[in-house]
């Protein structure tokens, strides 16, 4: 045989060796895109939860945030100096307690009405809810996003028959240490994924309505510091919340006792705090009458949640 | 001639390119995402730590021998050779598994038995470890407490496996048996023996008490095992875990859904949003037993020096938790704690760890002996008090002479007692003897009640 044919000879099974090796190398980079994510669990998940369509695809990204329950007496005396028409108690520093002289009339729906006139920092206060025939409504603080369930992050103001506001409590937290390093935070639609698939919360037919973030603690150190984690809060149907851990994406057991648990807690604090344990601002009325007056709204508020809870 | 070159460069080209190709396959890597920071990927193991097979942690509470013929069952005084013995049996072969329903009759008519008590109920899927049983044999399901082999019995099945709520047993024939029977009685014959006291368990079992007690106080020194290795596997971000002391002196770590609280001589952990048992699958008992081991090898979470180890002594299951325990053994004999120094503990959720207990000291050395223990009763006197009032309206299931640890108090510190103490297991576990008043002060008084 001449060099030449078997030249050409080579060269044929040169291109079928590398004809197998291109494919041998596409085979496994395709490999890597079957496995993530599962396709039947995402059909599954598209088939029976509706809303999907509405979810961002947008990459988010948030810190954790290590905050202090902020001390009314130490670092916010000047500003409740300037709250007026109001007689104000702050029991144990952290539980700040209200009383409007006079019932006040507010516009919660309209965008201008600055909370901030009444209420300690209220422009940083979001609106979250109403507790049912219990004329309270409930705002979370907000640093950056509104901080969910947390009772040392809360505004809670009463209304009258009117509508009018009558007293309120409130607790903050602040900010501690250096600002962490901003993470980035499992899609809204891994966040759905995950809610679906590892937890029993959704059911077959069950429409996302909304997908927001916040933040989100469950345990905290004895001294009072938080650790709050970037929580994906879902809103099923318009009115269920489920909350999914934005970074992690475990999901948080459902706090549904909350409001319960905490008015009862400050109706203790009320009863059982010592004189030296409170502060009060602007004081008018004799300190126990106050005091009482405030309780006794709260135990109202209280049984009404009882009552709707058994109901 | 202008072709000839051609090719000869097309040849090279290919050549090269097949080269490439081959390369690019052998170095190709698969591109996944990396989800942590660098910062966060730190050992997770404990350095004295070890890893310890199923087989490891599958020991009896004890070991018991019946021949009708002699008044008392008898058992090995020395607890290594009671060690040996189990694993000389574990070397049997069996096969021809099936379940049945233990016939009384059939049963009274056997005169001579070796019986082998273990702490919890296990499931049988653990005799393939055990026995070392291929796993293409099928073995019923089933769950266990004792092993018993027949010693004089001509039947198709001569090692059974029981559990003490069910009649339903699960029996297998040994091979080998004339050697196997001949063998174990030489064990009992030519071992030093000691004599047991029977008692009826509450659940109409056979409970079996040691006559000969050493009531020596054992003092050990001991060695801390760092808190670091738990903080780092324990929470998903070491990085940003923040602590602090609580009023009594323990600290706290948290990461805003996760707690660890670290006390003297423990930890204890529990994952907050791990609470809930939601996973639609639920897992057998092996499977259990199974997770948790891996979870703790995992880490080389089982901290022990010889001739200490640890044993599977609680696996539970019930709609609310699943609970792992292994505990702490001297020699083969089980230590217990007030403050769960020797026990490892776990509630396992969804398959992923909801609660976990760990010691964080590792005993190393005895340090002789300090005493004798002050109120050791022997096992007629423990029969008189579990008849007694005190125990009248509890469930006994069993009774064992074992260990109970404490630092040393009034000492000088840096060691612990082994103090022998009787436990009883009841419905809350192993728990000590509550012995009555006129009988107490010295090592078990102030000890909680059952």
């Amino acid at each position: 045989m001449h060099w030449g044919q078997i030249k050409t000879l080579f060269i044929v099974c040169f291109l079928v060796l590398n004809v197998f090796l291109v494919k041998q190398l596409l085979d496994r980079q395709q490999e890597e895109i079957i496995f993530i994510p599962e396709t039947s669990r995402e059909e599954e998940l598209e088939f029976n939860i509706k809303g999907l369509s509405n979810l961002s695809e947008e990459n988010f990204t948030a810190p954790l945030i290590y905050t202090q329950n902020l001390n009314y007496n130490k670092e916010a005396e000047a500003g409740l100096d300037e709250l007026s028409k109001q007689q104000i108690v702050v029991i144990d520093d952290y539980y700040l307690f209200s009383r409007f002289d006079e019932p006040v009339a507010f516009d919660f729906e309209d965008q201008e009405s600055d909370l901030g006139e009444y209420v300690l920092n209220g422009d940083r206060y979001s609106y979250w809810g109403e507790l049912e025939s219990a004329r309270m409504l409930v705002f979370f603080q907000q640093i950056e996003y509104p901080i969910f369930y947390n009772q040392n992050a809360i505004l809670l103001i009463q209304l009258n028959a009117d509508g009018n506001m009558t007293q309120y409590i409130q607790t903050s937290l602040t900010t501690a240490g250096e600002p962490a390093e901003e993470r980035s935070l499992i899609k809204q639609y891994d966040a759905v994924y995950r809610l679906y698939h590892h937890s029993n919360a959704l059911e077959t037919g069950d429409t996302i309505t909304n997908v927001s973030l916040g933040y989100h603690n469950f345990v905290s150190l004895p001294n009072g510091e938080q650790l709050l984690n970037p929580t994906w809060d879902i809103q099923v149907n318009d009115n269920a919340h489920h909350f999914i851990n934005a970074i992690e994406g475990h999901n948080y057991p459902q706090k549904n006792y909350f409001f319960q648990e905490t008015i009862s807690e400050l109706v203790k604090l009320l009863e059982q705090s010592e004189s030296d344990q409170r502060e009060f601002y602007h004081l008018e009325d004799k300190p126990e009458e106050l005091l009482s007056t405030i309780r006794q709204a709260l135990v109202g508020v209280y049984h009404n949640i009882v009552e709707v809870d058994l109901e | 001639m202008k072709g000839e070159n051609l090719k000869t460069i097309l040849l090279v080209l290919l050549v090269f390119s097949s080269l490439l190709l081959t390369m690019a396959i052998w170095n190709h890597q698969p591109n996944f995402e990396m989800t942590r920071d660098e910062e966060d990927l730190v050992d997770p193991q404990i350095e004295a730590g070890q890893k310890l097979a199923r087989l490891d942690v599958l020991k009896p509470l004890y070991i018991i021998q019946h021949d009708n013929s002699v008044e008392k069952p008898i058992g090995l005084s020395d607890k290594s050779s009671e060690q040996e013995l189990f694993n000389s049996i574990v070397d049997y072969s069996l096969y021809n598994f099936s379940t049945f329903n233990l016939d009384e009759e059939w049963w009274n008519g056997i005169d001579d038995w070796v019986e082998i008590v273990f702490s919890t109920e296990l499931p049988s899927e653990t005799i393939y470890d055990l026995f070392s049983i291929d796993q293409g044999v099928s073995i019923p399901s089933g769950m266990y407490n004792r092993i018993v082999i027949i010693l004089d019995h001509e039947g198709e099945y001569q090692l059974l496996f029981q559990n003490d709520p069910e009649s339903k047993v699960i029996g297998a024939s040994v091979q080998n048996y004339g050697r196997v029977a001949e063998q174990l009685d030489g064990y009992f014959e030519q071992g030093k023996t000691i004599t047991y006291e029977v008692y009826e368990s509450s659940r109409g079992t056979d409970i079996y008490l040691p006559n000969e007690i050493n009531p020596n106080v054992l003092l050990f020194s001991y060695t801390d095992i760092p808190i670091d290795p738990f903080q780092n596997f324990l929470f998903s971000t070491p990085s940003i875990v923040r602590s602090a002391r609580t009023t009594d002196g323990n600290t706290i770590f948290i990461d805003g859904t996760r707690e660890l609280t670290l006390e003297s001589d423990r930890i204890s952990f529990t994952n907050q949003t791990n609470e809930q048992k939601v996973s639609d699958y639920e897992l057998t008992y092996y499977e259990l037993f199974d997770q948790v081991q891996n979870f703790i090898n995992t880490h080389n979470g089982f901290t022990f020096e010889q001739p200490f180890s640890y044993f599977l002594s609680h696996l539970e299951i019930t709609p609310q938790t699943n609970k792992v325990e292994f505990t702490l053994s001297y020699n083969g004999v089980a230590i217990f704690s007030d403050q769960a120094i020797s026990q490892i503990s776990v509630a396992w959720h969804n398959q992923e760890v909801y609660q976990y207990n760990h010691p964080l000291i590792t005993l190393v050395e005895q340090r002789g002996i300090a005493r004798e223990a002050a109120s050791l009763p022997d096992a007629e006197t423990v029969i008189e008090i579990l008849n007694s009032e005190s125990y009248h309206k509890s469930a006994i299931y069993d009774v064992i002479l074992g260990y109970r640890v404490r630092e040393q108090v009034g000492g000088q510190g840096q060691v612990y007692e082994l103090i022998p103490t009787w436990y009883v297991k009841g419905i809350n576990g192993w728990n000590p003897l509550i012995i009555p008043s006129e009988t107490t002060g010295g090592d078990n008084s102030a000890l909680g009640t059952d």
